[in-house]
């Protein structure tokens, strides 16, 4: 958050919660599918209802595992850790610095 | 959304699940044309240009789909696979307290030393995570708490506790 300009806060802020709330309802939406496929095919294909059922569950935690992987992934190559942003010195000399005595020590 | 959970019974390739989905990415485009253009839009695309506000809503998106299906699933294994009492509340405390641990113990500062801190950790926090959910991708159906259940729910506690905070505060 310390990318963005004091004023923009609160869009970005709730842009990244649009991001949480859409990722969660879309990815239990994906992964509940994929599992429910599978036990199905299982189950078509002789498996006891337990072990369909398990079998779903598994592919729906490989598949989550999957995307938490990717989110490592992503994190490692793109996220910069303390790279000041150009609009920092922007932050840091205005409302910020004022208001936090804490906020010095970004820099 | 609609299209997606429905998928499975109306069929990927049928009428109802492909209008929908075309319809969802029509609305899409229209949203971000309009915001494009007006003055004062509800999300400043502008934002995205920021490698790590980009970054951190994509990461944030695949946290989530992993975390929040990880919570419904897993009830549901415990439940209807492992046989545990619908209401059965306690075999989940290993997850709910590092995540929660994590989250006190490293409180939302302004200052912008934890973020970095925080965002340098978040690809092992995920991998602390995903390492968790394959240990429940491995849980036999007649697992036990302790060998199955408990090393996934307790990785997955802590990685998706720490990585919560740089996602959603998005590290400088």
């Amino acid at each position: 958050m310390s990318d963005v300009e004091p004023e923009r806060v609160g869009p970005r802020l709730g842009v990244v919660n649009t991001s949480f709330m859409m990722g969660g309802a879309l990815g239990l939406a994906v992964l509940a599918s994929l599992a429910a496929a599978r036990t199905d095919v299982l189950l078509s294909s002789g498996a006891g209802s337990l072990v369909a059922l398990n079998g779903g569950y598994h592919v729906a935690f490989a598949v989550g595992a999957g995307f938490a992987a990717a989110a490592a992934l992503l994190g490692a190559a793109l996220l910069r850790a303390g790279a000041p942003a150009p609009t920092q010195e922007r932050v840091s000399v205005t409302s910020c610095e004022r208001a936090t005595p804490g906020a010095t020590s970004r820099r | 959304m609609y299209a997606i959970v429905n998928g499975n019974e109306a069929g990927w390739r049928s009428v109802q699940t492909i209008g929908l989905l075309a319809t969802a990415g029509a609305l899409l485009v229209i949203f971000l044309g309009i915001e494009a253009r007006v003055r004062a839009p509800l999300m400043p695309l502008g934002l995205f240009r920021q490698r790590n506000v980009a970054t951190a809503n994509v990461v944030g998106v695949l946290w989530a789909a992993a975390m929040f299906a990880w919570f419904f699933i897993s009830a549901l294994y415990l439940q209807l696979v492992l046989g545990y009492e619908p209401a059965a509340g306690r075999p989940r405390l290993p997850a709910v307290q590092p995540d929660h641990g994590r989250l006190l113990a490293r409180p939302f500062r302004q200052d912008g030393h934890a973020f970095r801190h925080q965002g340098a950790a978040q690809p092992r926090d995920c991998c602390c995570a995903a390492a968790g959910l394959a240990l429940f991708a491995l849980a036999p159906v007649d697992g036990s708490f302790v060998a199955h259940v408990l090393p996934g729910m307790t990785l997955l506690g802590l990685g998706a506790g720490m990585a919560f905070n740089p996602c959603c505060c998005s590290p400088p």
